[in-house]
């Protein structure tokens, strides 16, 4: 059976089979099929990991080195670089590197706190009571949740503006209190998760609504925790819109907006920060400062934070 | 048991005859307040601000009448911006299902620890974002220092403004894009792919189906709805480019300033201090967000507002 099974098919086909294909007994291509398939899943390895790789060398060698076409892009100088870009950076603004950091932990973190003890209460009420007007809670929770921050900012800023909020680390910080996605998936935990008879038991025995979320809601809740930790972390580190648009004075910069100013420390500066050492290997050691932390995160706890993304898109 | 079921009466009527708020609502407010201080009022004060001019950075409201909106369908920059938009769309949506489909299967052809650990390599770069996401490619994309640099002038490439320009823009971000996004919607195709029950491929073997006819007519489809789902949400999110663009304008100074509507909104109010103008193209992108949510929500039933 396995025999007339291949024999109709040209040689492409029987190709294209094997290297799809689930059960390689059905073709008797397995070998070449199985190093198409190996060659090609190292192609896009490649392409997806080089990058990263290179930037990890980089602040090993000095600018001269990146451009020298007779060196291996992969020519890697010595560790003392990384020292010498980092006291590069240092320089920019007297230390302003510093503070970006400082500032980064801090907004990162009250955004966390924030989203997370707003957006569980919700989803859990939105999961576990019927009332006149969820529908539309329910709705609204999913368009703001599919709205990418790029339209709204404008709109906030102004709104921050008459609020005389603009340059303050409020303005980057409070809107975070509004996270559509984390009561979503609140939502679907614990509709999925917490079962209803449990609840009902609880009441019966005389548990008021904040005892139940308080005592059986929020202990279930704990991985909803860690995901939306995670989660949450990850927009806040990296946020770059928001406070693009409501930051003005370099030491209220969150470390994106640093990297991005060291990014045009050359190209559009007045002519004194030219002088400034900021190159090639000090921008790579600052998009690595950036990249490490999220970047560490997610290897070991892509688990959760995949069911996070698929928890949006599945419910079964 | 009789003061049990009293309490249990006591519980039922309590509310409704003490006040007419339902609980849930205690634990909403802050989630509503939140929502109405950062996502519906700007929004609303936007529309209001779209008809107001300024006078010394403070608006008079309805002064302008139409007149930020005719300023704005006037501007020749505003038809490219939205055709820059609309072209990265249309290389961008195809591209992304593609390739993350293709990835999907062919992980998904024979499931060992190899494509395992593949997997979580793709999904590596999602940690990568905004600034450093823009620093990764100028570095990847130019042909002097490219750790591709042999690949890049095997292409023809010798200078990154050859490369990183508006007419290439569109390939650029959508290879952006991609390298961040690929890996997360890999992981939910193949996710979906190992729901799929093992008596159904068993099944169709036994039919006599080929691991091809497997892949396309057995599994294609009963991922279709993840391919919508994807095509939509990825649609949802690129109309609304911002970041890429305006880190690219301000390092090469190859990319236009006013690439996309939301970067022209940014020059209107922050470069040319015309809020009401920059306000206008705000409310443009909401509507076309917005309708375009509703879509994602609407035609795929991924989002279920019924527990």
């Amino acid at each position: 059976m396995q025999t007339t099974e291949s024999k109709e098919k040209t040689p492409l086909q029987r190709l294209v089979f094997a290297i799809f294909g689930r059960h390689p007994r059905l073709n008797g291509m397995t070998g070449i099929g199985e190093v198409i398939r190996w060659a090609i899943l190292l192609i896009f390895a490649v392409f997806f990991i080089m990058p990263l790789v290179f930037l990890l060398i980089g602040p090993t060698k000095p600018y001269t080195a990146w451009y020298d076409r007779s060196l291996s892009p992969l020519h890697i100088g010595s560790l003392s670089g990384y020292v010498t870009a980092w006291n590069n950076i240092a320089m920019f603004g007297e230390g302003l590197i510093g503070k970006w950091l400082v500032n980064s932990l801090w907004y990162s973190a009250s955004s966390v706190l924030l989203s997370i003890a707003i957006a569980i209460p919700s989803g859990y009420v939105l999961a576990t009571m019927r009332f006149r007007g969820r529908q539309v809670i329910m709705w609204l929770t999913l368009i703001s949740m599919i709205l990418p921050t790029s339209t709204l900012v404008l709109p906030l800023f102004l709104e921050m503006s008459a609020a005389h909020l603009v340059d303050t680390p409020w303005s980057v910080i409070l809107p975070s209190a509004f996270y559509p996605f984390g009561v979503y998936l609140a939502y679907v935990y614990y509709s999925t998760s917490l079962p209803k008879d449990l609840l009902m038991a609880a009441k019966v025995d005389g548990c008021n609504d904040w005892q139940l979320f308080w005592y059986i809601g929020l202990p279930m809740g704990r991985v909803l925790i860690a995901t939306l930790g995670f989660l949450t972390f990850n927009s806040a580190w990296n946020n770059y819109v928001l406070p693009f648009y409501m930051l003005n004075h370099k030491e209220l910069y969150n470390l994106p907006l640093g990297i991005a100013s060291l990014m045009n420390a050359q190209a559009g500066s007045p002519g004194f920060l030219r002088e400034l050492p900021i190159n090639e290997p000090e921008k790579a050691l600052g998009g690595l400062i950036m990249i490490i932390p999220v970047a560490l995160i997610f290897v070991f706890a892509q688990k959760y934070i995949v069911s996070g993304l698929a928890a949006g898109a599945v419910k079964e | 048991m009789a003061a049990k079921t009293e309490a249990l009466a006591v519980k039922a009527t309590a509310p409704r005859r003490h006040l007419r708020i339902h609980p849930a609502f205690l634990f909403l407010t802050p989630y509503l307040a939140a929502m109405l201080l950062f996502s519906l009022g700007p929004a609303l004060y936007s529309l209001l601000i779209s008809f107001a001019t300024f006078k010394k950075g403070v608006p008079v409201f309805f002064a302008a009448g139409l007149d930020n909106y005719i300023t704005v369908f006037k501007d020749p920059f505003l038809w490219p911006a939205f055709w820059n938009v609309i072209k990265f769309v249309a290389i961008s949506v195809p591209f992304g299902i593609i390739f993350v489909v293709f990835l999907s299967l062919l992980l998904h052809a024979r499931v060992s620890h190899a494509s395992n650990a593949f997997r979580t390599l793709y999904f590596i770069p999602a940690a990568v974002s905004g600034p450093a996401l823009v620093l990764v490619f100028l570095f990847t994309l130019n042909p002097d220092l490219s750790v591709f640099r042999s690949f890049l002038h095997m292409l023809g490439f010798v200078d990154i403004k050859e490369v990183v320009n508006n007419n290439y823009a569109p390939f650029v971000f959508t290879l952006m894009g991609f390298y961040v996004g690929a890996g997360s919607w890999v992981a939910i195709f193949y996710g979906a792919l190992q729901g799929i029950p093992e008596e159904i491929i068993e099944a169709a073997i036994i039919d006599g189906c080929s691991p091809l006819q497997l892949a396309w007519l057995i599994k294609r489809p009963l991922i279709g709805r993840y391919i919508a789902y994807m095509a939509l949400n990825v649609l949802a999110g690129n109309v609304q480019l911002f970041v890429e663009p305006q880190l690219m304008s301000t390092v090469t100074a190859t990319i236009s300033k006013t690439y996309s509507p939301n970067l022209l909104a940014y020059d209107y109010a922050f470069k040319r201090g015309n809020f009401g103008a920059g306000a206008v193209i705000s409310v443009m992108m909401m509507i076309i967000g917005v309708t375009l949510a509703y879509v994602v929500i609407k035609s795929t039933n991924f989002y279920s507002i019924e527990a």
